[in-house]
């Protein structure tokens, strides 16, 4: 199978090779730069140019649309059109542990600035990722390229630079979310608005520009200048979610983390998860300048101060806020943690764990889910219909796998639901996932449930809207007719309706013998007339 | 002697040529919308037909009559087997078998827009015969000729209007013509044979029936008659086996009871609800104002409103005031048919005032009638036996005896004839008194007969212009494809309509779902082959005021309706860049005050009237006019057009200036002349803002800071 890849997938780079070697000719721009990748790399990227591109021809206005939901009758293919998506066609030969793609861009203030997150980067490319390292000034930084993501996923470390000249502004970042690209995004105190207004796009208001987290009843030891702003998060059943798949047990058990830096407030979009917060009622937010004057209230206080957020987008791009770039940094990384007033010390944060679960998350490698198959058919059978008849019973199933240690496996939840749903939901039942049969070359779990449809004709949906935190989100919906009974499909011979039978029948005797009886009365007097009158 | 034939035969020859000329007209007549477009099938019903003929067959007739659709409807679907009239789609479906079985491989379409023409000419045929049983041959050629041109038929008979009626008003005469020849023969033969056209006219204009005559009122007085004869008969039965004296008690007293036994039978079954109570459709026959009162739905299409006058001498011409003329002669003979044709006459002179539809059923008695009355009239003047006598000694021999064709007449003529009297010996200075005796009545003089026949001919010469030049210019038009004239006289043929339906069809997914008014639901499903969600058989009023609705409220309460139908498009007609008086924003009130009918707490009609209680757009729309997405899609982006303020030329309106905003719509397309405009629902946003904020970000708005609350409220005045 592996061999056969290679050559489709060799195949296709060259024929995208001459695509674009003709394009660029046939265009004669100015030589529009190519991103330099490796093989592998561009064979993944070139293969869905020419699927989009082919997407494309079809129907423009469409594209989002016919790529996303999936309601059509077509059922049992395995490749499946799924909401869930991202990139499914090169999961067998995938490089980075990521499930969508391992290209990495990363923007900077300052290129210098690169040193002080080595060890973050170190762990990352030893995840395979690959990256491109640019300052968010530099004007030929670009997140497309032809019309398409040019990169898998964003780190944006550069809260600070203002004026975007080049491409990427917030309207690009939401453009990029928008094509299924992952951004993980670290803020300090000197956020640029720019940042501020992107954050506020997802329903996140950053403090006010030289805000940060200030707590003088829980910060580090190390944190000498007397602000307090160094703070140790150390609750980690309240002020972590412990959802296991954005945080691990093991950072959940680990020491403390560090952090230091700015403060924000979530709004109520239900995409949106507080991944850490502040529990404690001492903390606050506030400018941390020289001889400041307390003249105003601070924005947010005590438990309303997130930390980390994370928005998972409807077509399941991850994106996550991290109030802190110090976070991430090789010093508090390796830094020892010792609360103040405590006699608890740590030789070593937890925020290596921290972070290493923040871009598991954020960069697709934990809680992906796809379907890669759904059926219906009437009981007993193995065919679908496109209409079945109202009262049928007939039987659903759905396969999902997650996509874990690098690698799609089926998929372990009990609680997938299925609806059937005409306007409102006529059915709705807890899918009954069963056992893993050795030839389901899928990897995945198949979820069945054995129904009898209403007693209702029309068209019915079968959705399976399976959405929970820190799981990519399944929508899956299948259209199919519902048709009442044919005129011969009624029982034949009902109790009721013998009366009518008798009728019926009765009515034809009757008329045979009345017109025997007729004919032949009519002969015999019409004879014995003729004689009389003769 | 010309052909060899005698003179019987010669005149059957002559009838059978001139009825296939008839026939020739009645076909030739109705192909101008062919010359002229194309052979498309027309209007909006006719392409429901249409689909269902392809339908039937493609896949055969069991297939067919259990057809559930789903592609119209959603999400209910529509069972059209069991709804549909299946007549006329039958008889198309025959007639291509048999092409096909004969190796003539014709579209099915071409069949199905033909088949009204061809069958106009059966309707010329089954006029003829139902004329003779009334009158005379003479009177049938003329009936048979004047329902081929008759604009009230043509109307809905037209090459490509491919609609039940199409084939239904043959049937109407013929199964008449059937009837009365049953009813003068007392055969058993035609008796059966009118049962079974009675059967193919119900196949083709009622739907499968079931056991509607025995549980609904209108069909109760049916019913009470059919209980009535066998009543008849039995009091008969009894009559022949009892005395007079006993007889008449028990009559009086059978009677009696029998009438408050049925009576009260009916009121209580009606109270029980076994009987269904008079449908709206029905009242409106009655009270012309009761369907916009209580029903809009069916006050709202135009072919149900009462008919203007001027349209009964546009449908029928000089035919109109031959009716009267005829229906009188019928009372002067008053046969059994003539009782029939004149019951016939008043009840669907009745109807077709109170709805324009009803027309066409009116149009072939007026046809046979003034036939009547005309060929009376021809008869009578320009009968050539009379110049063949000589006048002076026949003159008072008058009242001896008669061509027994012409019936008794016997006041009228007397009255008459002194006048005649005088015209006679006038004549007969002229005309040389040479042939042989012969009996005579009626008109004497040439000049008299010149008048009356000049005048006739002249009349039927009108008609026929007349006739023409309606069809040419007001029936042939198949209403998917407009034509203008441009001041130099060149013609533009306006097609944005199928240029519309071809780019959904072209442009969108299979199982997309597009809702527009009902109107357009049978065009969109039949031409773009796309899923509606209601159509032009308004079965499910709800569905219907729920399209009102989302057209009639603003984006935000429209985009959950869209969003919980899965609407992918809507399709909107907008006709004020050209003119075109028939679109969307003219018909919104229909919607309004139908989905005010079903939701008359979300949907008030009072608030898309001003102050002034008008009707407007423009500055003077009411904001509740403004804020509704139909009027949001009708003038979208149209200032911009005009490059910033725009005139509606059929409401003859300045716009308000300025940009109208949506956020849950986009424009998907716009047809040349801006008649059809189609807008895709957008999406819910990726990341969770609503629709509003998106489009706001996309137009480079930031999201204000307000948002921003300070916990004590406190705020320094510098930040």
């Amino acid at each position: 199978m592996n061999t056969s890849n290679r050559t489709t997938s060799f195949f296709l780079f060259f024929l995208v090779i001459c695509f674009i070697i003709l394009s660029t000719s046939i265009t004669t721009t100015k030589a529009a730069p190519i991103p330099k990748k490796s093989k592998d790399d561009d064979n993944d990227n070139n293969k869905q140019s020419l699927i989009s591109a082919n997407i494309g021809a079809v129907g423009p206005l469409d594209v989002g649309a016919s790529a996303t939901i999936n309601s059509d009758n077509d059922v049992n293919t395995s490749g499946g059109v799924l909401l869930v998506l991202l990139v499914g066609f090169n999961s067998h030969n995938v490089q980075a542990k990521s499930a969508t793609g391992e290209r990495v861009l990363v923007l900077l203030d300052d290129e210098a600035d690169k040193a002080l997150y080595s060890q973050f980067f170190k762990t990352l490319e030893d995840r395979k990722y690959t990256f491109s390292y640019k300052t968010a000034s530099d004007p030929k930084v670009d997140l497309l390229a032809f019309n398409e993501r040019a990169f898998d996923h964003v780190i944006n470390f550069a809260p600070k630079t203002k004026n975007y000249d080049n491409k990427v502004n917030p309207a690009a970042f939401i453009d990029f979310v928008n094509r299924g690209g992952n951004i993980l995004l670290a803020a300090s105190s000197g956020l640029s608005e720019t940042i501020r207004d992107f954050a506020r796009e997802f329903d996140i208001e950053f403090d006010d520009r030289d805000t940060s987290v200030i707590d003088h009843f829980n910060y580090d030891v190390s944190d000498s200048d007397g602000k307090h702003t160094l703070l140790v998060l150390d609750d980690k059943k309240g002020g972590f979610t412990n959802n296991s798949m954005i945080l691990s047990q093991e950072t959940l058990e680990g020491p403390p983390i560090l952090y230091k830096g700015i403060g924000h407030k979530i709004g109520t979009v239900p995409l949106l998860t507080r991944v850490a917060w502040i529990t404690s009622n001492t903390a606050y937010s506030y400018e941390t300048k020289e001889d400041q004057i307390a003249d105003q209230d601070p924005f947010i206080l005590g438990s309303d101060i997130s930390l980390v957020s994370a928005l998972q987008a409807r077509n399941n791009a991850r994106v996550t806020f991290v109030g802190s770039l110090e976070l991430f940094q090789d010093s508090s990384l390796n830094s020892p943690v010792q609360k103040i007033n405590s006699k608890e010390s740590h030789p070593k944060s937890g925020n290596q764990a921290f972070v290493d679960d923040l871009t598991k998350w954020t960069f697709q490698e934990k809680g992906v889910l796809k379907v890669t198959a759904r059926r219906h058919h009437l009981e007993g059978e193995e065919e679908p219909l496109e209409t079945y008849r109202i009262k049928d019973n007939i039987v659903y199933s759905i396969e999902i796998s997650e996509y874990t240690n690098e690698k799609w496996q089926p998929f372990n939840g009990t609680d997938v639901q299925l609806e059937v749903i005409m306007l409102d939901p006529y059915i709705r039942r807890t899918l009954t996932p069963l056992e893993i049969q050795p030839q389901n070359h899928h990897n995945s779990r198949i979820f069945e449930s054995h129904l009898q449809l209403p007693d209702v004709y029309g068209v019915f949906t079968f959705k399976v809207n399976y959405k929970r935190p820190g799981y990519s989100y399944i929508i899956d919906m299948t259209t199919v007719a519902v048709r009442p009974f044919r005129h011969n499909e009624y029982p034949r011979f009902i109790l009721a309706a013998y009366p009518y039978y008798a009728g019926a029948a009765s009515m034809s005797v009757g008329f045979l013998v009345f017109s025997t009886v007729w004919i032949f009365n009519k002969d015999r007097s019409a004879t014995k007339e003729d004689k009389k009158n003769n | 002697m010309v052909l060899g034939l005698d003179a019987q035969n010669q005149a059957a020859l002559l009838k059978v040529v001139i009825l296939g000329l008839i026939a020739a007209v009645a076909i030739g007549s109705r192909l101008f919308s062919i010359v002229r477009y194309e052979s498309v099938i027309h209007e909006f019903d006719p392409w429901f037909n249409y689909r269902t003929t392809r339908h039937l067959v493609s896949n055969g007739f069991y297939d067919f009559w259990n057809w559930f659709d789903e592609r119209s409807w959603y999400p209910l679907g529509r069972v059209v087997g069991g709804t549909v009239y299946p007549g006329i789609m039958v008889t198309s479906a025959v007639i291509h078998n048999i092409l096909h079985a004969l190796n003539f491989p014709v579209d099915i379409r071409n069949i199905c827009v033909l088949l009204a023409p061809l069958f106009s000419a059966f309707t010329a045929v089954a006029a003829y015969l139902l004329t003779v049983e009334i009158k005379d041959s003479s009177a049938g050629l003329l009936a048979a000729a004047f329902i081929g041109v008759a604009p009230g038929y043509i109307s809905r008979s037209v090459a490509g209007s491919y609609d039940n009626e199409g084939i239904a008003i043959f049937l109407l005469v013929f199964t008449f013509y059937l009837w009365i020849k049953a009813l003068k023969l007392g055969s058993a033969f035609w008796g059966a044979w009118t049962a079974l056209f009675y059967f193919y006219m119900v196949a083709a204009w009622v739907p499968f029936v079931g056991f509607m005559p025995t549980r609904t009122s209108e069909h109760m007085a049916a019913l009470g008659i059919f209980g009535l004869l066998q009543i008849f008969a039995f009091v008969e039965l009894v009559r022949t086996h009892l005395s007079t004296t006993q007889f008449q008690i028990l009559f009086r007293g059978f009677i009696f009871v029998s009438f408050i036994a049925m009576f009260s039978a009916l009121v209580f079954l009606t109270y029980s609800g076994y009987i269904a109570p008079w449908t709206g459709r029905f009242y409106s026959l009655w009270d012309t104002g009761y369907a916009k009162k209580y029903i809009p739905i069916i006050a709202s299409v135009s072919e149900h409103q009462p008919t203007a006058w001027p349209s009964f001498f546009f449908d029928l011409e000089m035919l109109i005031f031959l009716f009267p003329a005829g229906t009188y002669l019928c009372f002067r003979e008053l046969r059994d048919e003539h009782v029939f044709v004149i019951l016939y006459g008043i009840t669907a002179s009745y109807f077709a005032g109170v709805m324009v539809r009803l027309m066409l059923t009116l149009t072939p008695i007026v046809c046979v009638t003034s036939a009547v009355a005309l060929s009376w009239l021809l008869d009578t003047y320009l009968d050539v036996s009379t110049l063949e006598f000589l006048p002076e000694e026949q003159e008072r021999s008058q009242n001896s005896s008669f061509d027994n064709k012409v019936p008794e007449k016997s006041g009228k003529r007397e009255k008459h004839s002194p006048d005649k009297t005088k015209k006679g010996s006038q004549n007969s200075s002229r005309i040389p008194d040479k042939k042989k005796k012969k009996e005579y009545y009626g008109i004497l003089g040439i000049d008299t007969r010149m008048i009356i026949g000049m005048n006739f001919i002249f009349f039927l010469w009108i008609f026929m212009w007349h006739c023409t030049w309606v069809t040419s210019t007001a029936y042939s038009s198949p209403s998917i494809v407009l034509a203008s004239r441009g001041a130099d006289g060149s013609n533009y043929i306006i097609d944005d309509f199928r240029e519309a339906y071809y780019w959904l069809r072209k442009n969108t997914d299979y199982s997309a779902k597009i809702l527009s008014w009902w109107d357009y639901g049978y065009q969109i499903a039949g031409m773009a082959d796309r899923t509606v969600l209601v159509d032009n058989n308004t079965w499910n009023n709800t569905h219907i005021a729920t399209v009102g609705r989302a057209l009639a409220s603003d984006e935000n309460v429209a985009y959950e309706i869209l969003r919980r139908h899965d609407v992918d498009y809507v399709l909107i007609i907008f006709g004020g860049l050209l003119g075109y008086s028939g679109d969307d924003i003219n018909k919104f009130l229909w919607m309004i005050r139908i989905a005010e009918g079903v939701y008359p707490d979300e949907v008030k009609e009072k608030n898309f009237f001003n102050d002034r209680g008008e009707y407007r757009v423009g500055d003077e729309a009411t904001p509740t006019m403004r804020n509704s997405i139909m009027y949001k899609m009708s003038y979208y982006n149209y200032n911009e057009l005009f490059g910033g303020q725009a005139t509606d030329r059929v409401r003859g309106t300045r716009l308000s200036p300025g940009k109208i905003k949506m956020h849950t719509l986009e424009e998907a397309y716009t047809t040349e002349n801006w008649i059809v405009r189609i807008f895709k629902v957008k999406d819910l946003d990726n990341i969770g803002r609503t629709l509003e904020q998106a489009a706001g970000f996309e137009l480079g708005k930031k999201r204000r800071r307000g948002a921003k609350k300070r916990v004590g409220g406190r705020r320094n005045k510098s930040s």
